[in-house]
């Protein structure tokens, strides 16, 4: 368990680079997902007290991970932009046909 | 209005800057007050995780439901597809409530977690971390309002999604709403009425959000029968929980009698 969350967490941290140096459009998403299970699987190896420091490790750099991957790549929740761009899109389409 | 903050080469987006302070200070605010009040606050922190999860599943689920005639299907995995799976934009957040609250339920069931005395004294950080989010609907310049062209009135630059009419401040309203509901929730976890909290939440909320449709002006997420999709979930959120509170409170009634 605390091995799979650290090596979860280094890998949302992976991702989180991608973002902040812009490789990668979807990574921001996955990215996040991935920290969010790093996370869970750190907080059930904090409970165990052999695998509590790594399990610790893993949940600083899983939240670290977490937010920079939500800060450089969610846009807008509830939100109309692609919504609007598909509405754009399809009224240029028929404007065109 | 503020949408990019510029740092050099870095490009940090409005609305992402808030999700990230939202969520720092409420599930912070959270974590501290159930390590203060000798509560597990490692169980909350996992249980955020899991709710968050379901969350992003049920949220773009619905906001998929509401878009389908638009979604080329066979793009769907597509990494830069923007009506896609991994796009970072469209959630809808009525269906990240239920997406999230299902699967919190279900992941405190399979881990023997005990999700009373998190919804009893925590629940104020769902609506403190919505307000921040609709103060990022502001930056980003989406979910925006009625055209309106009075005292207070935004006005958008050119190229934004509302245009450059000027619109009723619906995203300030929202956050302040939801700011007052979590000082509420955090004010009645501190009484002995605490277990008022999640239902408080679940009958104000519904309220709130069907009153604040009728002044959203992005009519383009779907009006049935004059009623938005949200405003529909709301009415109907908002009657099953009134009905449950009935049904607890006859069933109370009867055992004490």
């Amino acid at each position: 368990m605390a091995v799979a969350s650290l090596v979860l967490a280094i890998i949302a941290a992976v991702f989180a680079l991608l973002s902040i140096i812009g490789l990668g459009a979807f990574t921001g998403i996955i990215g996040a997902i991935i920290a969010l299970v790093a996370i869970i699987l750190a907080v059930k190896a904090r409970k165990v007290p052999e695998t509590k420091g790594m399990g610790t490790a893993a949940l600083v750099i899983g939240i670290i991970s977490l937010i920079l991957n939500l800060l450089f790549f969610i846009i807008c929740v509830a939100c109309v932009g692609a919504l609007g761009a598909a509405g754009a899109a399809s009224a240029a389409a028929s404007a065109g046909a | 209005m503020l949408t990019y903050i510029h740092l050099g080469n870095l490009v940090i987006g409005g609305y992402g800057l808030m999700i990230a302070l939202g969520l720092i200070i409420s599930v912070g605010l959270g974590y501290l007050l159930m390590y203060r009040r000798g509560l597990d606050a490692d169980d909350f922190l996992m249980m955020c995780c899991f709710a968050a999860l379901g969350a992003l599943a049920g949220a773009k689920a619905l906001f998929l439901w509401t878009v389908r005639e638009y979604v080329n299907w066979s793009r769907i995995l597509s990494p830069g597809y923007e009506l896609g799976l991994f796009a970072p934009e469209g959630f809808v957040f009525l269906g990240g409530f239920a997406g999230g609250a299902v699967f919190l339920v279900l992941m405190a069931k399979l881990n023997h977690v005990a999700l009373r005395p998190i919804l009893e004294n925590a629940l104020f950080v769902l609506p403190l971390a919505h307000a921040f989010g609709r103060l990022g609907c502001l930056l980003g310049g989406c979910c925006y309002g009625i055209p309106y062209d009075g005292p207070l009135a935004l006005h958008f630059p050119e190229g934004s999604l509302p245009g450059t009419e000027p619109r009723f401040p619906v995203q300030p309203l929202s956050a302040l709403l939801l700011f007052i509901l979590a000082l509420i929730l955090y004010l009645t976890s501190r009484t002995k009425h605490r277990w008022l909290c999640p239902w408080l939440y679940a009958g104000l909320y519904p309220l709130m959000r069907f009153m604040v449709e009728f002044l959203r002006g992005d009519s383009i997420r779907g009006i049935y029968a004059t009623l938005s999709l949200s405003q529909w979930l709301s009415l109907a959120l908002g009657i099953g929980v009134l009905a449950l509170a009935l049904l607890l409170l006859r069933s109370r009634s009867q055992s004490n009698a």
